[in-house]
């Protein structure tokens, strides 16, 4: 070997990059030559002092005030665009829509959207099972969004990327998750209007979708997500096999023909919400008709579109608010969850309507609202640790506390009183 | 690549906020390095990086290249760091310590972040490879994964900086000894 060889050869050495027979031959060249020896030395030194030096200087962990200062800066945003951007943005809409029916239809209009997760049930390993979900182009479904007794229905009919959704009494949406649209049809109003889903409801939608994928990817990677048998049952008529797959936050459970494999029930606990998908039909023929995003005959267009691009937690306090101010004459609701959001609707209508404010303040009023139930909903779906413990609780008691969740990647807990105001509080400091 | 650095940033753009954690974790310590070699204070350098992090987090839409993260990092933290030097005239503390360096035999490992200094002024991809490696935890092999480089390029680059920030030290140390003569 010569010296320049070994010169180059040098760093790989120290940095233990080079075979055992180089390693020999560097060695011995450098015992022989006094200017390698020397210049292997000069580099040990600094190779030493860049570990010791990276060593000391590892020391500090920024990842915690990092993300708080995130979190607070990513809210004051929210704020400032909430009051600059947004509200001019949506006047404007305002002004064109001669609209008041849809103040109260907003929160029905964000439950119609949101209020369901699409056919999540595609993710147990066998592929049997989960083939027809995976890629049958046209599924029709029922949804419980609850329990089975007095959940709320929603019938979905699935065409590619469009679903037509249908809730009794409420009227119903074509949802275009390519496009990131929403048609929201009322058929008692014979009256349209689109509905912007861009932005975090978007990710929010899409992430459902994408789940099914997603989960089957990750589970190659996840040998420790046990599905479990669950044995065979008799199910409305038919000899069903059922499977249980616990992942991080979600226990799904499935229910298959036990001869054909497909897909009779799916049981989906998320969080702290419950779906039941059920008289599931994959690949049957769908008048494409009904998932077109024009307007029927007959409806009338509402000018603007609504918008629910964004959410936070002022939107949910608006709702709480309006609730117990105005439908419970003061006091908190017992329990809050979708479904008790949704059964409000009616008594929230009426009062929304008899109200002594313009027509645009109701109009502002019922679009917080559905991007509250938004926010909610993204509480009900994720692990996000929250609870509501407003049952008996005044509205304007600025010392008990109502709601309260710690929102992701957050050390601490956004509590809200009875006066409505917010406080960051640790955990170990919590009201009981 | 479910863990590379393009995965992560589509993850924020995607609205998931909490894998940005992820590219924190990777970078923190070689970003924290560098200012500290920029900033020749470590109490500067956490509060440059803490801020660099925050902008990177905020700026995200406007990184056209996800794969080029790190050196987009450092772009910010560089900006970062200018800020704070001129607000806090921290040039005069510079050409202080730099005039007195030759009193200390070992410039490199002595707490004026002489070393970091040398470093945080090497060519980019030489500078983001040292930092990577001895600040950031990663091995040749890691560095040459993330970067798509083959791992005998990674090691010549290692050699050329070596190289090179020797000659800085070396460069430094003479200038200084003339100085203080």
């Amino acid at each position: 070997m010569n010296c320049a060889e070994c010169k180059e050869l040098l760093v790989g050495f120290l940095e233990g990059l080079v075979d055992e027979a180089e390693k020999k031959r560097i060695s011995e060249h450098v015992k022989s030559c006094a200017n390698c020896s020397a210049e292997l030395e000069k580099l040990e030194k600094l190779h030493k002092s860049l570990i010791s030096n990276g060593e000391a200087l590892a020391e500090s962990d920024l990842e915690a005030e990092v993300f708080n200062r995130i979190l607070r800066e990513q809210k004051e945003k929210l704020k400032t665009a909430g009051q600059a951007g947004k509200t001019i943005n949506f006047w404007r809409i305002i002004m064109k829509s001669p609209i008041i029916k849809l103040a109260a239809a907003a929160v029905i209009i964000a439950a119609v959207i949101v209020g369901v997760t699409p056919f999540l049930g595609g993710t147990v390993t066998f592929a049997d099972v989960i083939e027809p979900i995976l890629n049958a182009r046209t599924v029709v479904l029922d949804l419980v969004v609850g329990s089975e007794e007095t959940g709320l229905v929603v019938h979905d009919i699935v065409v590619g990327s469009k679903i037509r959704r249908t809730i009794p009494n409420m009227g119903l949406a074509i949802i275009d998750l390519d496009n990131a649209r929403a048609l929201r049809l009322d058929p008692s109003e014979k009256s349209a209007v689109y509905v912007d889903i861009q932005g975090p409801i978007q990710q929010y939608m899409n992430s459902y979708l994408g789940m099914v994928r997603d989960i089957v990817a990750d589970m190659e990677n996840h040998p420790e997500w046990p599905v479990q048998e669950l044995g065979q049952r008799w199910m409305n008529g038919q000899s069903a096999v059922g499977f249980l797959l616990s992942v991080p936050n979600i226990k799904l459970t499935i229910w298959a023909d036990a001869e054909t494999a497909a897909p009779i029930r799916i049981e989906m606990l998320m969080g702290q919400s419950q779906t039941i998908i059920k008289n599931i039909e994959f690949d049957v023929p769908v008048d494409e008709s009904l998932v077109s995003m024009d307007i029927p005959d007959g409806y009338t267009l509402h000018e603007g579109e609504l918008d629910y691009t964004d959410f936070d937690e002022q939107d949910f306090i608006i709702i709480l608010q309006f609730w117990a101010e105005h439908v419970l004459g003061g006091n908190f609701p017992d329990s809050v969850s979708a479904k008790d959001i949704l059964k409000m609707r009616p008594a929230l209508r009426q009062k929304i309507d008899q109200l002594n404010i313009s027509d645009e303040e109701k109009m502002q009023i019922g679009a917080a609202m559905g991007r509250g139930f938004i926010f909610f909903r993204q509480l009900e779906f994720s692990d996000t640790d929250w609870h509501y413990v407003g049952k008996g609780v005044e509205l304007g008691d600025a010392n008990t506390a109502v709601f309260l969740y710690r929102p992701e990647g957050s050390e601490y807990y956004r509590v809200m009183f009875g006066d409505l105001h917010i406080e960051e509080v640790a955990p170990e400091n919590l009201p009981q | 690549m479910s863990d590379s650095d393009k995965y992560y940033v589509q993850r924020c753009l995607d609205g998931h906020p909490d894998d940005f954690r992820f590219l924190v974790r990777r970078y923190q310590k070689a970003l924290l390095a560098y200012l500290a070699g920029k900033l020749y204070s470590l109490e500067m350098a956490e509060e440059a990086a803490q801020e660099s992090l925050v902008r990177a987090y905020f700026k995200m839409e406007k990184l056209n290249n996800p794969e080029a993260f790190f050196s987009w990092l450092l772009g910010i933290g560089e900006r970062v760091a200018r800020e704070m030097r001129r607000r806090k005239q921290i040039e005069q503390k510079r050409e202080f310590i730099e005039a007195h360096a030759a009193q200390t035999a070992r410039a490199e490992l002595s707490p004026d972040y002489g070393l970091e200094a040398a470093v945080s002024a090497l060519p980019d991809t030489y500078r983001d490879i040292v930092l990577l490696r001895y600040y950031g935890g990663q091995s040749c092999k890691d560095i040459a994964k993330q970067s798509g480089m083959p791992l005998g390029t990674v090691t010549k680059q290692l050699s050329r900086a070596y190289a090179m920030l020797r000659d800085n030290l070396e460069q430094k140390q003479n200038s200084n000894y003339e100085v203080s003569k």
